[in-house]
Protein backbone atom coordinates (compact mmCIF):
# COMPACT_ATOMS: atom_id res chain seq x y z
CA UNK A 1 0.00 0.00 0.00
CA UNK A 2 1.21 3.16 -1.14
CA UNK A 3 1.21 6.61 1.74
CA UNK A 4 0.65 9.76 -0.99
CA UNK A 5 0.85 12.02 1.84
CA UNK A 6 4.53 10.72 2.46
CA UNK A 7 5.86 11.74 -1.18
CA UNK A 8 4.09 15.32 -0.70
CA UNK A 9 7.28 17.16 -0.77
CA UNK A 10 7.91 15.73 -4.55
CA UNK A 11 4.72 16.76 -5.58
CA UNK A 12 2.28 13.84 -6.20
CA UNK A 13 1.09 13.02 -10.10
CA UNK A 14 -2.04 14.97 -10.14
CA UNK A 15 -5.73 14.68 -12.38
CA UNK A 16 -5.07 16.86 -15.42
CA UNK A 17 -5.89 20.03 -14.48
CA UNK A 18 -5.73 19.40 -10.78
CA UNK A 19 -3.73 22.59 -8.81
CA UNK A 20 -0.75 21.12 -6.88
CA UNK A 21 -1.26 22.69 -3.62
CA UNK A 22 1.14 20.31 -2.22
CA UNK A 23 3.89 22.91 -1.28
CA UNK A 24 4.52 21.52 2.05
CA UNK A 25 3.81 18.29 4.27
CA UNK A 26 0.64 19.94 5.49
CA UNK A 27 -0.86 20.72 2.74
CA UNK A 28 -4.20 19.06 1.80
CA UNK A 29 -2.99 15.51 -1.19
CA UNK A 30 -5.04 15.48 -4.30
CA UNK A 31 -5.72 12.26 -4.79
CA UNK A 32 -4.10 10.22 -7.62
CA UNK A 33 -5.93 8.22 -9.26
CA UNK A 34 -4.63 7.49 -13.27
CA UNK A 35 -5.23 10.75 -15.14
CA UNK A 36 -7.85 11.16 -16.66
CA UNK A 37 -7.71 12.00 -20.51
CA UNK A 38 -11.17 13.94 -21.82
CA UNK A 39 -14.54 11.51 -22.07
CA UNK A 40 -13.86 8.15 -22.38
CA UNK A 41 -16.62 6.61 -24.78
CA UNK A 42 -18.92 4.92 -23.25
CA UNK A 43 -19.60 1.86 -25.00
CA UNK A 44 -15.37 1.01 -24.56
CA UNK A 45 -15.78 1.68 -20.69
CA UNK A 46 -18.84 -0.94 -20.99
CA UNK A 47 -17.05 -3.75 -22.60
CA UNK A 48 -14.08 -2.58 -19.94
CA UNK A 49 -16.68 -3.02 -17.10
CA UNK A 50 -19.76 -4.40 -17.95
CA UNK A 51 -21.25 -3.20 -14.23
CA UNK A 52 -20.84 -0.22 -14.79
CA UNK A 53 -24.31 1.06 -14.50
CA UNK A 54 -25.10 -0.13 -11.23
CA UNK A 55 -22.01 1.53 -10.24
CA UNK A 56 -23.39 5.07 -11.26
CA UNK A 57 -24.85 6.31 -8.21
CA UNK A 58 -28.56 7.66 -8.60
CA UNK A 59 -27.51 11.02 -8.49
CA UNK A 60 -25.00 10.87 -11.21
CA UNK A 61 -27.99 9.17 -13.34
CA UNK A 62 -30.53 11.32 -12.89
CA UNK A 63 -28.41 14.46 -13.59
CA UNK A 64 -26.93 13.17 -16.98
CA UNK A 65 -31.09 12.44 -17.87
CA UNK A 66 -32.12 16.23 -16.96
CA UNK A 67 -29.51 17.23 -19.17
CA UNK A 68 -26.63 18.39 -16.37
CA UNK A 69 -24.18 16.33 -18.82
CA UNK A 70 -22.42 12.88 -17.10
CA UNK A 71 -20.33 13.42 -14.12
CA UNK A 72 -16.91 15.47 -14.14
CA UNK A 73 -13.60 13.67 -12.77
CA UNK A 74 -14.38 12.18 -9.92
CA UNK A 75 -12.30 11.92 -6.82
CA UNK A 76 -10.38 8.70 -6.76
CA UNK A 77 -11.92 5.62 -4.01
CA UNK A 78 -12.16 2.26 -4.09
CA UNK A 79 -13.94 0.63 -7.17
CA UNK A 80 -16.18 -1.53 -4.95
CA UNK A 81 -19.17 -4.65 -5.91
CA UNK A 82 -21.64 -4.32 -8.43
CA UNK A 83 -24.36 -2.68 -7.08
CA UNK A 84 -23.66 -2.87 -3.37
CA UNK A 85 -20.10 -0.32 -3.84
CA UNK A 86 -17.94 -0.83 -1.07
CA UNK A 87 -20.72 -1.47 1.77
CA UNK A 88 -19.47 -5.01 2.92
CA UNK A 89 -16.14 -4.05 3.52
CA UNK A 90 -17.35 -0.90 5.39
CA UNK A 91 -20.14 -2.95 7.18
CA UNK A 92 -16.82 -5.33 8.38
CA UNK A 93 -14.85 -2.47 9.82
CA UNK A 94 -15.89 0.82 9.14
CA UNK A 95 -13.04 2.60 11.42
CA UNK A 96 -10.07 0.52 9.14
CA UNK A 97 -11.58 1.08 5.60
CA UNK A 98 -11.55 4.65 6.08
CA UNK A 99 -8.39 4.66 7.44
CA UNK A 100 -6.56 2.65 5.12
CA UNK A 101 -8.26 4.33 2.22
CA UNK A 102 -7.26 7.86 3.20
CA UNK A 103 -4.00 5.90 3.07
CA UNK A 104 -4.15 4.87 -0.07
CA UNK A 105 -6.25 8.06 -1.72
CA UNK A 106 -5.22 11.36 0.32
CA UNK A 107 -7.05 13.87 1.11
CA UNK A 108 -10.27 13.32 -1.06
CA UNK A 109 -11.65 10.13 -1.92
CA UNK A 110 -14.80 8.36 -2.89
CA UNK A 111 -16.65 5.41 -1.73
CA UNK A 112 -19.44 3.79 -3.99
CA UNK A 113 -22.38 2.81 -2.09
CA UNK A 114 -25.68 1.75 -2.99
CA UNK A 115 -28.17 4.52 -4.43
CA UNK A 116 -25.66 7.49 -3.64
CA UNK A 117 -21.66 8.06 -3.28
CA UNK A 118 -19.85 9.02 -0.45
CA UNK A 119 -17.30 11.76 -0.94
CA UNK A 120 -14.46 11.54 2.12
CA UNK A 121 -12.21 14.20 3.16
CA UNK A 122 -9.30 13.47 5.39
CA UNK A 123 -7.57 17.01 5.54
CA UNK A 124 -8.45 19.25 8.23
CA UNK A 125 -8.67 22.72 5.58
CA UNK A 126 -11.19 20.25 3.53
CA UNK A 127 -12.94 19.23 6.73
CA UNK A 128 -13.25 23.05 7.81
CA UNK A 129 -14.76 23.70 4.50
CA UNK A 130 -18.08 21.66 4.72
CA UNK A 131 -18.02 21.49 8.71
CA UNK A 132 -17.57 25.06 9.11
CA UNK A 133 -19.84 26.21 6.64
CA UNK A 134 -22.50 28.69 8.44
CA UNK A 135 -25.11 28.92 6.05
CA UNK A 136 -26.49 26.05 6.19
CA UNK A 137 -25.23 24.91 2.82
CA UNK A 138 -23.94 21.56 4.53
CA UNK A 139 -27.03 20.24 5.94
CA UNK A 140 -27.44 16.98 8.50
CA UNK A 141 -30.24 15.29 7.24
CA UNK A 142 -30.06 16.75 3.32
CA UNK A 143 -32.83 15.34 1.46
CA UNK A 144 -34.72 13.87 3.95
CA UNK A 145 -35.72 17.53 5.15
CA UNK A 146 -39.34 16.17 5.57
CA UNK A 147 -38.90 13.90 7.75
CA UNK A 148 -38.32 15.98 10.81
CA UNK A 149 -42.05 17.69 10.43
CA UNK A 150 -43.47 13.96 10.63
CA UNK A 151 -41.22 13.01 13.59
CA UNK A 152 -40.88 16.61 15.51
CA UNK A 153 -37.52 18.56 14.83
CA UNK A 154 -34.70 18.50 16.91
CA UNK A 155 -31.79 20.80 17.12
CA UNK A 156 -29.36 18.42 14.30
CA UNK A 157 -32.34 18.62 11.97
CA UNK A 158 -32.28 22.09 11.33
CA UNK A 159 -30.33 24.76 9.34
CA UNK A 160 -31.06 28.14 8.59
CA UNK A 161 -32.90 30.72 10.40
CA UNK A 162 -35.09 27.79 12.47
CA UNK A 163 -31.84 26.38 13.44
CA UNK A 164 -29.95 29.84 14.96
CA UNK A 165 -33.16 30.20 17.24
CA UNK A 166 -33.40 26.81 18.31
CA UNK A 167 -29.83 27.03 19.43
CA UNK A 168 -30.37 30.05 20.92
CA UNK A 169 -32.82 28.82 23.26
CA UNK A 170 -30.85 26.24 24.49
CA UNK A 171 -27.14 27.36 24.30
CA UNK A 172 -27.71 29.02 28.36
CA UNK A 173 -28.22 25.33 29.53
CA UNK A 174 -25.05 24.13 28.31
CA UNK A 175 -23.15 27.35 29.12
CA UNK A 176 -20.32 26.77 31.87
CA UNK A 177 -22.06 28.52 34.14
CA UNK A 178 -25.21 27.10 34.03
CA UNK A 179 -23.86 23.66 34.22
CA UNK A 180 -22.07 24.73 37.74
CA UNK A 181 -25.74 24.81 38.93
CA UNK A 182 -26.26 21.13 37.80
CA UNK A 183 -22.95 19.67 38.68
CA UNK A 184 -23.76 19.19 42.56
CA UNK A 185 -26.81 16.97 41.35
CA UNK A 186 -24.60 15.31 38.87
CA UNK A 187 -21.82 14.90 41.40
CA UNK A 188 -24.28 13.30 44.26
CA UNK A 189 -25.89 10.92 41.94
CA UNK A 190 -22.91 9.65 40.76
CA UNK A 191 -21.22 9.07 43.76
CA UNK A 192 -24.23 7.51 45.20
CA UNK A 193 -24.26 5.11 42.26
CA UNK A 194 -20.37 4.38 42.31
CA UNK A 195 -20.45 3.65 46.20
CA UNK A 196 -22.77 0.59 45.14
CA UNK A 197 -19.76 -0.79 43.42
CA UNK A 198 -18.14 -1.52 46.32
CA UNK A 199 -20.25 -5.24 46.70
CA UNK A 200 -18.28 -6.27 43.65
CA UNK A 201 -14.26 -5.04 45.05
CA UNK A 202 -11.62 -7.21 46.37
CA UNK A 203 -14.31 -10.28 45.28
CA UNK A 204 -12.23 -10.79 41.61
CA UNK A 205 -15.24 -11.19 39.95
CA UNK A 206 -15.40 -9.52 36.48
CA UNK A 207 -18.29 -6.64 35.35
CA UNK A 208 -18.58 -4.93 32.43
CA UNK A 209 -17.82 -1.45 33.52
CA UNK A 210 -19.17 0.14 30.51
CA UNK A 211 -22.59 -1.21 31.42
CA UNK A 212 -21.96 -0.39 34.77
CA UNK A 213 -21.18 3.35 33.93
CA UNK A 214 -24.33 4.05 31.45
CA UNK A 215 -25.86 2.82 34.84
CA UNK A 216 -24.41 5.72 36.72
CA UNK A 217 -24.70 8.36 33.76
CA UNK A 218 -28.56 7.86 32.67
CA UNK A 219 -29.69 8.10 35.82
CA UNK A 220 -27.48 11.28 36.77
CA UNK A 221 -28.30 12.70 33.03
CA UNK A 222 -32.56 12.18 33.90
CA UNK A 223 -32.46 13.56 37.07
CA UNK A 224 -30.28 16.53 35.94
CA UNK A 225 -32.71 17.32 32.88
CA UNK A 226 -36.23 16.06 34.51
CA UNK A 227 -35.41 16.58 38.52
CA UNK A 228 -37.18 13.60 38.83
CA UNK A 229 -36.47 9.95 39.79
CA UNK A 230 -37.09 7.41 37.69
CA UNK A 231 -37.22 3.97 38.48
CA UNK A 232 -34.77 1.11 38.20
CA UNK A 233 -37.28 -0.61 35.51
CA UNK A 234 -37.36 2.94 33.90
CA UNK A 235 -33.77 3.39 33.61
CA UNK A 236 -33.21 -0.12 32.33
CA UNK A 237 -35.89 0.29 29.86
CA UNK A 238 -34.89 3.65 28.75
CA UNK A 239 -31.50 2.81 28.62
CA UNK A 240 -32.32 -0.18 25.97
CA UNK A 241 -34.09 2.55 24.09
CA UNK A 242 -32.30 5.42 23.64
CA UNK A 243 -29.94 2.27 22.02
CA UNK A 244 -32.42 0.90 19.99
CA UNK A 245 -33.13 4.56 18.65
CA UNK A 246 -29.28 5.47 17.97
CA UNK A 247 -29.03 2.11 16.09
CA UNK A 248 -31.76 3.29 13.38
CA UNK A 249 -29.72 6.36 12.64
CA UNK A 250 -26.88 4.07 12.52
CA UNK A 251 -28.23 1.34 10.38
CA UNK A 252 -29.31 4.40 7.65
CA UNK A 253 -25.32 4.47 7.02
CA UNK A 254 -25.08 0.95 6.37
CA UNK A 255 -22.20 0.73 9.10
CA UNK A 256 -24.58 -0.98 11.69
CA UNK A 257 -27.24 -3.75 11.44
CA UNK A 258 -30.76 -2.77 11.43
CA UNK A 259 -32.85 -3.24 14.96
CA UNK A 260 -35.25 -5.12 15.32
CA UNK A 261 -38.48 -3.40 12.64
CA UNK A 262 -41.37 -5.67 13.85
CA UNK A 263 -43.08 -5.21 17.20
CA UNK A 264 -43.64 -8.64 18.03
CA UNK A 265 -44.58 -9.72 21.78
CA UNK A 266 -41.68 -10.67 24.20
CA UNK A 267 -38.72 -8.77 22.33
CA UNK A 268 -37.48 -5.70 22.08
CA UNK A 269 -37.85 -3.55 18.76
CA UNK A 270 -37.53 -0.31 17.47
CA UNK A 271 -41.04 1.06 17.32
CA UNK A 272 -41.43 -0.91 20.63
CA UNK A 273 -38.47 1.74 21.76
CA UNK A 274 -39.68 4.63 20.21
CA UNK A 275 -43.23 4.40 21.87
CA UNK A 276 -41.81 4.07 25.50
CA UNK A 277 -39.46 6.39 25.03
CA UNK A 278 -42.19 8.76 23.81
CA UNK A 279 -44.47 8.05 26.19
CA UNK A 280 -42.25 8.53 28.94
CA UNK A 281 -40.99 11.86 27.79
CA UNK A 282 -44.88 12.86 27.12
CA UNK A 283 -45.44 11.68 30.75
CA UNK A 284 -42.70 13.92 32.42
CA UNK A 285 -43.76 16.66 30.92
CA UNK A 286 -47.13 16.51 31.10
CA UNK A 287 -46.55 15.85 35.00
CA UNK A 288 -44.64 19.44 35.04
CA UNK A 289 -47.04 20.78 33.37
CA UNK A 290 -49.73 20.01 35.82
CA UNK A 291 -47.26 20.73 39.03
CA UNK A 292 -45.18 23.37 37.71
CA UNK A 293 -41.28 24.13 39.61
CA UNK A 294 -39.38 27.05 39.90
CA UNK A 295 -36.10 24.46 39.38
CA UNK A 296 -33.83 25.55 36.60
CA UNK A 297 -33.93 21.71 34.59
CA UNK A 298 -33.61 21.47 31.21
CA UNK A 299 -37.43 20.60 31.13
CA UNK A 300 -38.45 23.99 32.33
CA UNK A 301 -36.03 25.54 29.89
CA UNK A 302 -37.24 23.94 26.93
CA UNK A 303 -41.37 24.38 28.37
CA UNK A 304 -40.28 28.00 28.94
CA UNK A 305 -38.19 28.92 25.78
CA UNK A 306 -39.68 30.76 23.37
CA UNK A 307 -39.22 31.76 19.22
CA UNK A 308 -38.44 35.45 18.38
CA UNK A 309 -41.90 35.37 17.30
CA UNK A 310 -42.68 34.66 21.03
CA UNK A 311 -44.55 30.91 20.31
CA UNK A 312 -43.17 27.85 21.98
CA UNK A 313 -41.70 24.86 21.16
CA UNK A 314 -44.50 22.37 19.27
CA UNK A 315 -45.25 19.29 21.51
CA UNK A 316 -43.61 17.28 18.66
CA UNK A 317 -40.81 19.09 19.04
CA UNK A 318 -40.10 19.37 22.36
CA UNK A 319 -40.53 15.61 22.91
CA UNK A 320 -38.07 14.47 20.14
CA UNK A 321 -35.50 17.71 21.38
CA UNK A 322 -35.74 15.87 25.14
CA UNK A 323 -35.36 12.59 23.33
CA UNK A 324 -31.95 13.81 21.67
CA UNK A 325 -30.57 15.49 24.54
CA UNK A 326 -31.03 12.29 26.58
CA UNK A 327 -29.17 9.79 23.25
CA UNK A 328 -27.08 12.40 22.95
CA UNK A 329 -25.96 13.31 26.91
CA UNK A 330 -25.62 9.71 28.11
CA UNK A 331 -24.70 7.28 25.39
CA UNK A 332 -21.48 9.39 24.02
CA UNK A 333 -20.42 9.89 27.31
CA UNK A 334 -20.51 6.19 28.44
CA UNK A 335 -18.64 5.57 25.37
CA UNK A 336 -15.73 7.58 25.18
CA UNK A 337 -15.23 7.14 28.91
CA UNK A 338 -14.99 3.29 28.50
CA UNK A 339 -12.65 3.95 25.45
CA UNK A 340 -10.37 6.32 28.04
CA UNK A 341 -10.38 3.38 30.48
CA UNK A 342 -9.66 0.96 28.15
CA UNK A 343 -6.55 2.02 27.04
CA UNK A 344 -5.45 4.30 30.55
CA UNK A 345 -5.82 1.22 32.54
CA UNK A 346 -2.89 -0.47 31.00
CA UNK A 347 -0.79 2.39 31.55
CA UNK A 348 0.88 2.28 35.36
CA UNK A 349 2.80 5.56 34.51
CA UNK A 350 -0.44 7.51 33.52
CA UNK A 351 -2.24 6.38 35.92
CA UNK A 352 0.03 7.09 38.66
CA UNK A 353 -0.11 10.63 37.35
CA UNK A 354 -3.80 10.45 37.52
CA UNK A 355 -4.18 9.02 41.03
CA UNK A 356 -2.06 12.02 42.34
CA UNK A 357 -3.44 14.22 40.39
CA UNK A 358 -6.85 13.20 41.79
CA UNK A 359 -4.92 12.41 45.39
CA UNK A 360 -5.01 16.46 45.69
CA UNK A 361 -8.81 16.72 46.05
CA UNK A 362 -8.39 15.29 49.53
CA UNK A 363 -11.00 13.00 49.03
CA UNK A 364 -13.23 15.75 48.22
CA UNK A 365 -16.39 15.15 45.93
CA UNK A 366 -15.17 17.17 42.75
CA UNK A 367 -17.18 20.57 42.20
CA UNK A 368 -16.72 22.87 39.04
CA UNK A 369 -13.73 24.87 40.90
CA UNK A 370 -11.91 21.68 40.89
CA UNK A 371 -11.93 21.43 37.37
CA UNK A 372 -8.92 23.45 36.09
CA UNK A 373 -7.00 21.28 38.16
CA UNK A 374 -8.02 18.17 36.76
CA UNK A 375 -6.02 18.76 34.01
CA UNK A 376 -4.22 15.50 33.50
CA UNK A 377 -7.75 13.89 33.90
CA UNK A 378 -9.10 15.83 30.87
CA UNK A 379 -6.18 14.52 28.96
CA UNK A 380 -6.72 11.19 29.43
CA UNK A 381 -10.03 11.61 28.55
CA UNK A 382 -9.42 13.47 25.50
CA UNK A 383 -6.32 10.79 24.42
CA UNK A 384 -8.87 8.52 25.26
CA UNK A 385 -11.74 10.02 22.40
CA UNK A 386 -9.15 10.23 19.84
CA UNK A 387 -8.45 6.70 20.12
CA UNK A 388 -12.29 5.98 20.10
CA UNK A 389 -12.74 8.12 16.93
CA UNK A 390 -15.91 8.22 15.29
CA UNK A 391 -16.14 6.37 12.00
CA UNK A 392 -18.02 8.87 9.84
CA UNK A 393 -19.56 12.22 10.46
CA UNK A 394 -21.29 13.37 7.25
CA UNK A 395 -23.29 16.16 6.02
CA UNK A 396 -25.38 16.75 2.62
CA UNK A 397 -24.14 19.14 0.08
CA UNK A 398 -27.70 21.45 -0.24
CA UNK A 399 -25.57 23.39 -3.33
CA UNK A 400 -23.17 22.32 -5.96
CA UNK A 401 -19.58 23.15 -4.39
CA UNK A 402 -16.09 22.60 -5.76
CA UNK A 403 -13.32 20.37 -2.85
CA UNK A 404 -9.96 20.30 -3.40
CA UNK A 405 -10.90 20.84 -7.19
CA UNK A 406 -13.65 18.41 -7.39
CA UNK A 407 -17.32 18.82 -8.45
CA UNK A 408 -19.46 18.35 -5.55
CA UNK A 409 -22.66 18.08 -7.00
CA UNK A 410 -26.16 19.25 -4.91
CA UNK A 411 -27.27 16.27 -2.52
CA UNK A 412 -23.97 14.40 -2.58
CA UNK A 413 -23.07 13.23 0.98
CA UNK A 414 -19.60 14.54 2.41
CA UNK A 415 -18.20 13.21 5.22
CA UNK A 416 -15.20 13.04 7.06
CA UNK A 417 -13.45 9.65 9.53
CA UNK A 418 -12.58 10.90 13.12
CA UNK A 419 -11.52 7.91 13.62
CA UNK A 420 -8.81 8.26 10.40
CA UNK A 421 -8.33 11.86 11.12
CA UNK A 422 -7.83 10.90 14.74
CA UNK A 423 -4.76 8.47 13.82
CA UNK A 424 -3.55 10.40 10.30
CA UNK A 425 0.52 10.26 11.42
CA UNK A 426 1.03 13.67 9.94
CA UNK A 427 -0.69 15.25 13.00
CA UNK A 428 0.22 11.89 15.75
CA UNK A 429 3.08 10.55 15.36
CA UNK A 430 2.90 7.01 16.39
CA UNK A 431 -0.75 7.48 16.20
CA UNK A 432 -1.37 4.05 17.44
CA UNK A 433 0.21 5.09 21.19
CA UNK A 434 -2.42 5.74 23.83
CA UNK A 435 0.05 9.00 25.54
CA UNK A 436 -2.15 11.96 27.29
CA UNK A 437 1.00 14.40 27.07
CA UNK A 438 -0.14 14.97 23.34
CA UNK A 439 -2.75 17.31 25.24
CA UNK A 440 -0.60 18.93 27.65
CA UNK A 441 1.76 19.88 25.99
CA UNK A 442 1.17 23.42 24.96
CA UNK A 443 3.78 23.42 21.50
CA UNK A 444 2.44 19.76 20.65
CA UNK A 445 -1.31 21.17 21.06
CA UNK A 446 -0.04 24.10 18.97
CA UNK A 447 1.62 22.41 16.07
CA UNK A 448 -1.43 20.69 15.29
CA UNK A 449 -4.47 21.82 12.93
CA UNK A 450 -7.72 22.83 15.31
CA UNK A 451 -9.42 20.01 13.02
CA UNK A 452 -7.16 17.44 13.94
CA UNK A 453 -9.33 16.13 16.87
CA UNK A 454 -12.71 16.57 16.55
CA UNK A 455 -14.62 14.15 18.80
CA UNK A 456 -17.09 16.93 19.08
CA UNK A 457 -17.31 17.90 15.43
CA UNK A 458 -17.16 21.67 14.53
CA UNK A 459 -18.67 24.55 13.53
CA UNK A 460 -22.17 25.40 13.75
CA UNK A 461 -23.78 21.86 14.64
CA UNK A 462 -20.89 21.51 17.35
CA UNK A 463 -21.85 19.35 20.08
CA UNK A 464 -23.89 21.76 22.34
CA UNK A 465 -23.09 19.74 25.54
CA UNK A 466 -18.86 19.56 25.08
CA UNK A 467 -18.69 21.22 28.40
CA UNK A 468 -21.19 18.71 30.08
CA UNK A 469 -18.90 15.97 28.73
CA UNK A 470 -15.44 17.14 30.01
CA UNK A 471 -17.54 17.78 33.38
CA UNK A 472 -18.56 14.62 33.73
CA UNK A 473 -15.82 12.99 32.25
CA UNK A 474 -13.73 14.59 35.02
CA UNK A 475 -16.18 14.06 38.05
CA UNK A 476 -16.58 10.30 37.28
CA UNK A 477 -12.75 9.55 36.58
CA UNK A 478 -12.57 11.02 40.10
CA UNK A 479 -14.66 9.71 42.04
CA UNK A 480 -14.24 6.14 40.61
CA UNK A 481 -10.45 6.45 41.48
CA UNK A 482 -11.40 7.70 44.97
CA UNK A 483 -12.55 4.33 46.01
CA UNK A 484 -11.46 1.65 43.75
CA UNK A 485 -8.90 0.08 41.49
CA UNK A 486 -9.63 -1.19 38.52
CA UNK A 487 -8.07 -3.86 36.40
CA UNK A 488 -8.12 -5.19 33.19
CA UNK A 489 -7.72 -8.99 32.05
CA UNK A 490 -3.96 -9.38 30.93
CA UNK A 491 -3.68 -9.17 26.99
CA UNK A 492 -6.97 -7.74 26.72
CA UNK A 493 -7.36 -5.47 23.95
CA UNK A 494 -10.52 -3.11 23.12
CA UNK A 495 -12.11 -3.69 19.75
CA UNK A 496 -14.49 -1.10 18.23
CA UNK A 497 -17.99 -1.41 17.91
CA UNK A 498 -20.13 1.01 15.82
CA UNK A 499 -23.26 1.59 17.52
CA UNK A 500 -23.87 5.09 16.37
CA UNK A 501 -21.56 6.12 19.19
CA UNK A 502 -18.08 3.89 19.07
CA UNK A 503 -18.45 1.71 22.20
CA UNK A 504 -16.32 -1.18 22.98
CA UNK A 505 -17.00 -4.29 21.76
CA UNK A 506 -18.37 -6.59 23.94
CA UNK A 507 -18.16 -4.36 26.87
CA UNK A 508 -15.11 -3.24 29.19
CA UNK A 509 -14.06 -6.46 31.66
CA UNK A 510 -12.88 -5.01 34.82
CA UNK A 511 -11.92 -6.60 38.31
CA UNK A 512 -12.35 -3.74 41.26
CA UNK A 513 -10.34 -3.80 44.48
CA UNK A 514 -11.23 -0.78 46.96
CA UNK A 515 -8.19 1.68 47.48
CA UNK B 1 -16.53 51.57 0.86
CA UNK B 2 -17.53 53.63 4.25
CA UNK B 3 -15.04 50.61 5.66
CA UNK B 4 -12.55 52.49 7.48
CA UNK B 5 -14.48 54.88 9.36
CA UNK B 6 -16.26 51.90 11.08
CA UNK B 7 -15.52 50.98 14.66
CA UNK B 8 -15.55 47.47 15.76
CA UNK B 9 -16.00 46.34 19.05
CA UNK B 10 -16.15 42.73 20.59
CA UNK B 11 -17.77 41.28 23.70
CA UNK B 12 -17.91 37.48 25.00
CA UNK B 13 -20.99 36.26 26.31
CA UNK B 14 -20.10 34.68 29.80
CA UNK B 15 -22.97 33.08 30.44
CA UNK B 16 -23.14 30.72 26.51
CA UNK B 17 -19.47 30.21 26.94
CA UNK B 18 -18.76 26.41 27.10
CA UNK B 19 -15.13 26.82 27.68
CA UNK B 20 -13.96 24.89 24.82
CA UNK B 21 -10.96 27.12 24.09
CA UNK B 22 -10.99 27.83 21.01
CA UNK B 23 -10.91 31.34 21.19
CA UNK B 24 -7.80 30.77 23.53
CA UNK B 25 -6.01 28.24 21.23
CA UNK B 26 -6.39 30.09 18.33
CA UNK B 27 -5.63 33.57 19.57
CA UNK B 28 -4.14 33.68 22.93
CA UNK B 29 -3.27 37.60 22.95
CA UNK B 30 -6.84 38.21 22.35
CA UNK B 31 -8.80 35.78 24.70
CA UNK B 32 -7.56 34.47 27.76
CA UNK B 33 -9.54 31.80 30.36
CA UNK B 34 -10.44 32.79 33.67
CA UNK B 35 -10.15 30.79 36.77
CA UNK B 36 -13.72 29.10 36.36
CA UNK B 37 -12.76 28.10 32.27
CA UNK B 38 -14.77 31.09 30.81
CA UNK B 39 -13.35 32.89 27.98
CA UNK B 40 -12.33 36.26 28.44
CA UNK B 41 -11.12 38.93 26.81
CA UNK B 42 -7.63 40.22 26.83
CA UNK B 43 -6.00 43.86 26.22
CA UNK B 44 -2.44 46.08 26.16
CA UNK B 45 0.81 44.45 26.03
CA UNK B 46 1.37 42.37 27.79
CA UNK B 47 -2.30 41.16 27.80
CA UNK B 48 -4.33 42.28 30.70
CA UNK B 49 -7.87 40.47 30.80
CA UNK B 50 -10.71 42.32 30.33
CA UNK B 51 -13.51 39.96 31.07
CA UNK B 52 -16.33 39.83 29.00
CA UNK B 53 -16.35 42.94 27.07
CA UNK B 54 -17.37 45.47 24.99
CA UNK B 55 -13.73 46.12 23.88
CA UNK B 56 -12.97 48.13 20.78
CA UNK B 57 -11.10 46.33 18.20
CA UNK B 58 -7.49 48.06 16.50
CA UNK B 59 -8.10 47.42 12.52
CA UNK B 60 -5.97 44.43 12.50
CA UNK B 61 -7.74 42.43 15.23
CA UNK B 62 -10.98 42.40 13.37
CA UNK B 63 -9.87 39.30 10.75
CA UNK B 64 -9.01 37.23 13.89
CA UNK B 65 -12.02 38.25 15.98
CA UNK B 66 -13.99 37.16 13.08
CA UNK B 67 -12.58 33.80 12.70
CA UNK B 68 -12.79 33.60 16.40
CA UNK B 69 -16.55 34.00 16.37
CA UNK B 70 -17.21 32.02 13.40
CA UNK B 71 -15.31 28.79 14.68
CA UNK B 72 -16.84 29.75 18.77
CA UNK B 73 -18.96 26.20 19.33
CA UNK B 74 -21.23 28.33 21.46
CA UNK B 75 -21.81 31.37 19.33
CA UNK B 76 -20.76 33.51 22.21
CA UNK B 77 -18.23 35.98 20.84
CA UNK B 78 -20.36 38.61 19.78
CA UNK B 79 -19.23 41.82 17.23
CA UNK B 80 -20.35 45.01 16.92
CA UNK B 81 -20.03 47.74 14.71
CA UNK B 82 -19.92 51.18 16.24
CA UNK B 83 -20.49 54.10 14.09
Amino acid sequence: MTLPRESVDTCPVLPEGGACAASGSDQPVVGQDEPPTGRVNPWSRLKRDPFLPTRMQVLALARALNGHGRPGPLPPGPKGLPVVGSVLSLRRDPYEFFRQSAAEYGDIYRVPMPLYDMIIVQHPDFVSHFMDEPTGRYSMVGPARFLPSLIGAAIPMLEGDKFRQRRRMMMPLFGRRHLARVADTLADEFVDRIDRWSRWAGRGEIIDLQHEISQVTLPAFLRAMFSSSITQQEIRETDIDLRTFLGLIAAGTFMAPLPNLIPLPGRQSAPRSMLRLALLVRRLVNQRRSEPTETPDLLNLLLDARYDDGSPLSERDLVMELIILMAGGYETVVASLSWTLAHLLVHPDHLAKLYDEIEALGGLTPTPADLPRLTWAKACFDEGQRLQGHPLNPRFAMEDDVIGGYHIPQFSMVGVSLYSVHRDPRWWPEPDRYDPARFTDEALVKARPRLAFMPFGSGPHHCIGSGMAYMNAQFLLTIMFQRYRLTLPKGWAPEHKFAFSSTVKAGLPVTLARV
Amino acid sequence: MGEVAKRFSVSVDQDLCMGSGYCVHAYPGLFGLDSDGIAELLQGDPPQPVGGGPMVLGPDQVGAVRKASDTCPAAAIHIQVDL
